[in-house]
C-alpha cells in the first residue's frame, strides 16, 4: 500500500513544480509606473500608459546623465482598464508584471469624471502592492510617464522616492492605495491624492539660460480633493498644509514665524511630537467640532537678533506659531469644507465614534448637507522646549549693551 | 492508526490554536464583517466567550468518561442507535469541515499565488498531503502543532509590525456600533471555527496520555487562541476599515498585502503564508482524521485504507465543488454552515451534559 501511495505522490509531482504559474525573469516586463487617462479619441474608453524598466539599458552613464532608454513606455486603449492592459501585449515583448509598480497616476479629466474603475482594478489586482502611491496629474497622466523625476535612472522608481520623502516637506498627506481605498470604501471619509505638475530643473549648476539648460521634471504640487468618486479641485501646497497638521501623522514639521522684535526676520521652529485630536459635541443634533493640535517645538534657526530673555523669546514664538497653525488649518478647512464639501478630515467618523446612536439614527442621513455648515474650532498648543544648542537668543553684541551674565536664564 | 495512540498534554495544548486559527483570521472575519461591519471583532469575541464555555463543558464530560470519544459517550448516555446516528452526523461534519478548512489553503493559492494552476490540481495535491498525514496517524499530525503554533506567532508578529504604522484607532470605534444584541447574533459565524475545536476535543481527548489539569490546559489554550485570532479582525479594521474589509474573500491576505517592513521589505505575503501553512495543514488533516475515526467508530471497520482511500476521493470532490466558485464557498460558510456548526457544537455538549446530569451518570460511570 505504501508503494501505491508513493507512486501516487510521485505521479502528482509531474503536474506540480509550478509549471502553470512559472514566469521566467527575462520574460517579465516590470511596470515602474502606470498612468490612466480618458481616451482622447473616445471619452468612454481608457488610455493606459505603462512605464516598464528596461534592464538592458538601466543605470547611469559616468557623467551622471540618465540613459534615454532605461524605461520603455507604451500606451493602449480599451473599454476597461484590463482590456487596455491586455492590448499592450500586441507590442510588448515581455509579459507585464505589476508587483513592482511604484506609482499610479490618474489623468485630470478622468479624476474629474470618476475614479471608481481605477480603484477597483488596482485593488482587484493581486500583484499590486497596497502601498503603491496614487496621484492625480494636472493634465494627462501619459505626459507624466514620459517625464523625468528625481535623480534615479528609472523615473517611476524615482517618483516613488519623491513621494516617500514628501513627509519632510510638511505640505502633503501620503496617498497610497491602502489609504485611498480605505477612504473610498468608507461611509464617512473622502480622500485626497497627491497632485502632480511639471517644473523646470536645472541640468547644470550656475547657468542662467534656463531655456537651454533645463529639464522638465515632475513636482508634487499640493493635493487633489475628492468627494466620493470625483475630484472636486486642488489644494495648493499652502492650503494642504493645514490638513497635514491634522491628518499627516508627520513626525515633524518646520514652521517659519516672524521674530518677536523684528517681523521682517523669521525664526524656524521644528515642531515634533505632533498630536491632533478631534472631538465633537452635539447641540440640537448639530455637531460642533474642536480640533486640538499639540506638539513640542525646537528653535532651529534665527534670522535676526533679539534682546529678549530666552523665556520671553520662546513665549513670543509659541504664541506666533500657535496662531500660524490655527490659520493654516482654518485655510484648509475653509477650502475643503465650504468650497469642495469633502470630508477629508473624517469629521463624520468622529461623530459616529462619539455619538453612535445619533449618527446611526439621524445624522448620517443628513451628513452631506450638514457637513459644510458645521462649526469647527481650532486650537493649538506648542511648547518650545529647546533652542537647539543655543542657551540665549542670538544677540547683536555690537549694537546692544545686554550683560547676559546677569540674565538669570 | 488506532493502536495505542497517545498524545502529550503539550501537544493537546498546542493543537487548539492550530484548529482555530487558519479560517478564523481571514475567511470568518470577512463573513462577519459583511454582517456587522465594524463590530466584527466584538462579535467574534462574544462567540469566543460562549465557545470557551462550551469547550469546557465538553472537557468536563470527557473527564467523566476519559476513555470515551464523544461518539462512545453519546452511545453510553443516549443509547446505541442515537450514538450511531451522532457518529454519522459527526463523520459528515468533520468531512465538510475538512473541505471548508482545505479551501482556506486552496483559496490563498488560487487567488494570490497560483492563478493559472487548475483549481482541481491545487485541491488534489493538498488532499493527497492531508491523506498522507491521516495515513501516518494523529500523533504525527499533532506533532506539527508545535511548528504550526510557532508559525502562528510568526505570522502575527510579522503582520503586526508590518501594519501598525497604518493602524487608525478610530476605525475600530464605536464599540458595539450596531448594539450588543447584533454582536451576540452575529457571533454565530465564529462557530464554524469553534465547532472544529469543540468536537475534535471530543474525539481526541481519550488519546491524551496524562489527563491531570486538562480543564485548565484547555481553558488557557482557548484564551491564547482567542487572543492570537482576535488581533486579526482588530488590525484588519484598524488598517483597512470595515468598508474595505467587507470587500474581500480572504481578508487576511488583503491585510498581508498592506503590510510593509521598511522600504527594503515591501511585501512578504509568501513568507507569511509559509508560516501559516502548518497550522492550516494541522487543521485540515485533523478534520480528515476525525472524519475517518468517527466513521470507524460507527462501522467498526478495522482497515484504515478501506476508509481513507474512498474518503480521499469524496473529500476531493467535496473540496473542489465547495469552492470552485469562491462566492458559493463564502455563501455556504455564511449560511447554512455557520448555523449547522453552532447548533451541533453547542447543542451536542449541552444535551450530553443535561442527560448525564439527569441520569446522574456523570459522577459514577467507570470506564
Amino acid at each position: 500500500m505504501r508503494r501505491i501511495f508513493c507512486l501516487i505522490m510521485l505521479i502528482s509531482l509531474i503536474f506540480v513544480g509550478g509549471c502553470w504559474d512559472m514566469r521566467e525573469i527575462n520574460e517579465i516586463g516590470l511596470v515602474m509606473a502606470v498612468g490612466i487617462d480618458k481616451s482622447p479619441t473616445n471619452s468612454e474608453n481608457f488610455l493606459v500608459t505603462v512605464q516598464l524598466a528596461n534592464p538592458q539599458e538601466g543605470g547611469s552613464s559616468g557623467d551622471g546623465k540618465k540613459s534615454q532608454s532605461s524605461v520603455w513606455i507604451a500606451s493602449a486603449e480599451g473599454k476597461t482598464i484590463f482590456e487596455a492592459i491586455r492590448k499592450l501585449a500586441r507590442f510588448s515583448s515581455n509579459r507585464i508584471m505589476w508587483a513592482h509598480n511604484n506609482v499610479i497616476i490618474i489623468g485630470e479629466s478622468l479624476a474629474q469624471d470618476d475614479i471608481t474603475s481605477v480603484m477597483d482594478f488596482f485593488t482587484h489586482n493581486y500583484e499590486l502592492r497596497m502601498k503603491t502611491w496614487v496621484a492625480v496629474g494636472k493634465g494627462n497622466a501619459s505626459e507624466f510617464l514620459a517625464a523625468s523625476a528625481g535623480m534615479g535612472a528609472v523615473p517611476g522608481q524615482s517618483l516613488g522616492d519623491v513621494f516617500r520623502y514628501q513627509k519632510f516637506t510638511g505640505l502633503n498627506i501620503p496617498s497610497n492605495m491602502l489609504k485611498v481605498y480605505g477612504d473610498f470604501n468608507s461611509e464617512h471619509n473622502n480622500t485626497v491624492l497627491y497632485a502632480l505638475t511639471f517644473n523646470e530643473a536645472l541640468t547644470q549648476p550656475g547657468l542662467k539660460n534656463k531655456g537651454e539648460n533645463t529639464n522638465e521634471q515632475i513636482e508634487v504640487s499640493g493635493m487633489a480633493v475628492f468627494n466620493k468618486n470625483r475630484m472636486q479641485g486642488y489644494l495648493s501646497a499652502d492650503e494642504s498644509r493645514g490638513l497635514v497638521w491634522v491628518l499627516g501623522q508627520n513626525s515633524n514639521i518646520v514652521v517659519s514665524v516672524p521674530e518677536p522684535e523684528n517681523s521682517s526676520k523669521f525664526a524656524a521652529i521644528e515642531v515634533t511630537g505632533i498630536k491632533a485630536e478631534i472631538s465633537s459635541v452635539l447641540i440640537n443634533d448639530i455637531p460642533e467640532f474642536t480640533v486640538k493640535i499639540t506638539g513640542t517645538g525646537n528653535i532651529s534657526e534665527e534670522d535676526g537678533f533679539s534682546d529678549l530673555s530666552i523665556d520671553q523669546f520662546k513665549s513670543e514664538l509659541e504664541a506666533s506659531i500657535e496662531q500660524q497653525i490655527v490659520s493654516e488649518i482654518e485655510l484648509s478647512l475653509n477650502k475643503v469644507q465650504k468650497e469642495y464639501q469633502s470630508d477629508v478630515l473624517s469629521l463624520g467618523k468622529v461623530v459616529h465614534a462619539e455619538h453612535k446612536n445619533e449618527w446611526n439614527e439621524r445624522i448620517k442621513y443628513q451628513w452631506e448637507d450638514l457637513y459644510s455648515e458645521v462649526e469647527v474650532k481650532v486650537e493649538a498648543k506648542i511648547d518650545i522646549e529647546s533652542s537647539a544648542l543655543n542657551q540665549i537668543p542670538l544677540r547683536d553684541y555690537k549694537e546692544t549693551n545686554i550683560n547676559d551674565d546677569q540674565d538669570p536664564n | 492508526m488506532m493502536t495505542k495512540i497517545q498524545i502529550s498534554r503539550t501537544q493537546y495544548f498546542l493543537i487548539l490554536p492550530n484548529l482555530l486559527f487558519a479560517k478564523a483570521i481571514g475567511i470568518t472575519a470577512g463573513v462577519t464583517a459583511r454582517k456587522v461591519g465594524g463590530d466584527t471583532w466584538t462579535a467574534m469575541t462574544v462567540g469566543f466567550v460562549v465557545g470557551i464555555l462550551i469547550i469546557m463543558i465538553m472537557t468536563y464530560l470527557n473527564s467523566k468518561f476519559p476513555e470515551h470519544t464523544v461518539i462512545k459517550l453519546s452511545e453510553t448516555l443516549l443509547g446505541k442507535w442515537i450514538g450511531i446516528f451522532i457518529g454519522i452526523i459527526l463523520t459528515l461534519f468533520f468531512a465538510v469541515a475538512f473541505a471548508a478548512s482545505a479551501n482556506v489553503m486552496t483559496m490563498h493559492l488560487k487567488e494570490y499565488f497560483l492563478l493559472e494552476t487548475p483549481f482541481w490540481l491545487i485541491c488534489l495535491v493538498y488532499i493527497l498531503l492531508c491523506m498522507y498525514g491521516v495515513f501516518l496517524g494523529i500523533e504525527n499530525i499533532i506533532r506539527f502543532s508545535l511548528i504550526g503554533f510557532l508559525g502562528i506567532l510568526l505570522t502575527n508578529i510579522s503582520m503586526i509590525f508590518g501594519t501598525i504604522n497604518d493602524f487608525e484607532f478610530i476605525n475600530v470605534l464605536p464599540l458595539f456600533d450596531r448594539g450588543f444584541a447584533a454582536s451576540i447574533t452575529n457571533s454565530i459565524y465564529i462557530f464554524s471555527d469553534l465547532a472544529m475545536a469543540i468536537l475534535a476535543v471530543g474525539m481526541i481527548y481519550p488519546m491524551v496520555d496524562k489527563k491531570e489539569h486538562i480543564a485548565s490546559i484547555t481553558f488557557w489554550a482557548m484564551i491564547i487562541s482567542m487572543l492570537l485570532i482576535l488581533i486579526w479582525p482588530l488590525f484588519e479594521l484598524g488598517v483597512m476599515g470595515a468598508g474595505a474589509m467587507k470587500q474581500y474573500v480572504v481578508v487576511c491576505m488583503q491585510q498581508v498585502r498592506c503590510a510593509q517592513l521598511t522600504r527594503y521589505f515591501p511585501r512578504y505575503e509568501l513568507i507569511m503564508v509559509s508560516f501559516f501553512t502548518f497550522c492550516t495543514f494541522v487543521q485540515s488533516a485533523t478534520m480528515f482524521y476525525c472524519s475517518v475515526y468517527s466513521f470507524k467508530q460507527v462501522t467498526g471497520i478495522k482497515k484504515d485504507w478501506y476508509i481513507v482511500l474512498p474518503f480521499t476521493a469524496v473529500l476531493f470532490l467535496m473540496t473542489y465543488f465547495m469552492a470552485h466558485d469562491h462566492n458559493d464557498y463564502i455563501r455556504f460558510l455564511t449560511y447554512p454552515w455557520a448555523h449547522i456548526c453552532a447548533a451541533l457544537s453547542i447543542g451536542l455538549p449541552l444535551v450530553l451534559l443535561a442527560v448525564a446530569l439527569v441520569k446522574k451518570k456523570a459522577g459514577n460511570v467507570q470506564n
